[in-house]
């Protein structure tokens, strides 16, 4: 199960999502939320409800967040839960997305 | 199309029969009762056939001596071959319904109703089996295929490595029919050896289809530059050049070791794989933990590797995260999970640890790979 919410104010989206990122989470990151969140100057992924990503989700995340830094725009990723932080730790996401993206 | 009438009356059989044969349906069989429908159906003591008659469609009486057409109809439907053959009731008495339709009946028709809803019912009824029967043609041969794809990619593995001084043993084991994870390993001559295990994003057909390409460019890399940091730069030139370019981020973590057994010495780039176990005789075990990022995202990655010496005897332990993750659950739990299990069955000949390994696979989501180097 895989869901989400967006909440904007004048500069800023914060996505929420909720259940696991996995494959079948792909479409709707880059048909909806990816289009819905990158006119925005700040875009925070809050990942509080997710609990699990699977090797395809950081892909997407990867992906997602990388489209968004080269339209300029600040990412960041918030409130992750330690088991979701663990797998990023190991693919090294911080070294790949920049350190300042995780608050 | 073939349909099978069963009524105990003659006269309803040939009014059918006729009704059916006018609209252009040629190949019907009767049966005046439920012994002689098993018959024509091979079904013998209630038992299923091995292989189904060839029926589309029973039209099949309710009311009849001896076994009546919903005992029948219960009876077929319990046979393996004939699970998907339609059934239509035949009934002059709406009481029996409830009770047709819970036997497993598809349809019923009145009996003295008008032919075009008999026609009507007849033909979706057969329209439906036929998908039924395309799709399932369809489901063997993707299956068929994929089993081929599965016994061709286990065909390019590396074989088993059993030497005074080394031995490696894995364990493949592939979540569909086919895997994202690959091994390889080399003796690039009797002192030094190279061993790779990669896990591509993903699983099922398309991570198998990355693996099986990178897999076919390892002995032109591996086999040739053989240094860690090189073996590393090559698989992320190959990788962005081949899948650079798609849509959605497509990358694999891979663990490579070079190791030098004269020296008792191995450098290694982990490429956001799970660590690399290092065990040596009643010591905790090294964890041979990330030097780089996974290969495939950036142009320019970090080419950092790491070296660590060993005492003989020494076991290294490689895996994919498939042997260590659970959904909702600490991957480095599962790590320590592994070490201890691991440690506790160190005194296994080495292909017999690998295969004892297997235990800790949590759920078979996703592929698992494991690989085993015992140092004497």
């Amino acid at each position: 199960m895989f869901a989400y919410k967006i909440i904007t104010d004048e500069v800023q989206a914060t996505i929420h999502f909720e259940g696991d990122i996995d494959i079948d989470a792909g479409d709707v990151l880059e048909d909806e939320i990816e289009p819905a969140v990158s006119p925005y100057t700040n875009i925070v992924l809050n990942l509080e409800k997710v609990f699990f990503v699977d090797s395809s989700g950081i892909g997407l995340i990867i992906r997602l967040v990388q489209v968004l830094q080269e339209l300029g725009r600040n990412v960041y990723i918030e409130q992750t839960q330690p088991e979701v932080m663990e797998v990023f730790e190991l693919l090294q996401l911080d070294e790949i997305l920049g350190k300042e993206i995780f608050r | 199309m073939s349909i099978l009438i069963v009524d105990d009356s003659r006269l309803n059989l040939v009014f059918l029969q006729n009704v059916l044969d006018a609209a252009g349906y040629k190949n019907i069989q009767t049966a005046s009762s439920a012994q002689e429908a098993f018959d024509i159906l091979s079904i013998r003591d209630q038992l299923s056939p091995r292989k189904a008659a060839a029926i589309d469609l029973i039209l099949l009486d309710i009311v009849m001596p001896g076994i009546d057409g919903i005992e029948a109809c219960r009876i077929i439907k319990s046979c393996t071959v004939y699970q998907d053959l339609p059934i239509i009731f035949l009934t002059a008495d709406r009481i029996h319904f409830k009770e047709a339709f819970n036997a497993g009946g598809m349809d019923f028709i009145e009996k003295g109703g008008p032919d075009y809803e008999l026609l009507a019912r007849v033909q979706s009824a057969i329209r439906l089996k036929k998908e039924m029967d395309s799709r399932k043609v369809r489901e063997e041969k993707v299956h068929k295929e994929l089993q081929l794809a599965k016994h061709l990619q286990r065909s390019v593995l590396s074989p088993p490595i059993n030497e005074t001084m080394i031995r490696v043993h894995s364990s493949y084991l592939q979540s569909t029919e086919v895997s994202g994870d690959m091994l390889y390993w080399k003796m690039f001559d009797p002192q030094h050896c190279g061993v790779l295990l990669i896990d591509v994003s993903g699983h099922g057909i398309s991570a198998a289809l990355i693996s099986m390409s990178i897999r076919s460019l390892l002995d032109g890399i591996v086999g040739v530059v053989k240094e860690p940091h090189l073996v590393c730069e090559e698989l992320n030139k190959k990788m962005r050049a081949l899948f650079g370019k798609n849509r959605r981020a497509a990358y694999f973590t891979a663990i490579y070791l070079f190791i030098d057994l004269e020296r008792k010495q191995i450098e290694y780039f982990n490429a956001g794989h799970p660590p690399g176990l290092l065990f040596l005789k009643d010591q905790y075990p090294t964890q041979l933990t990330g030097t780089t990022v996974p290969i495939g995202i950036q142009n320019d990655m970090k080419l950092d590797t790491a070296i660590v010496t060993y005492d003989t005897p020494a076991r290294i332990v490689l895996y994919t995260d498939g042997l260590v993750e659970k959904p909702g659950v600490s991957i480095h739990a599962g790590i320590e999970k592994l070490e201890h299990y691991a440690q506790s069955l160190y005194y296994l000949e080495n292909e017999a640890f690998v295969v004892k390994l297997e235990r800790l696979i949590q759920h078979r989501k996703d592929d698992v790979c494991i690989i085993s180097i015992e140092l004497p």
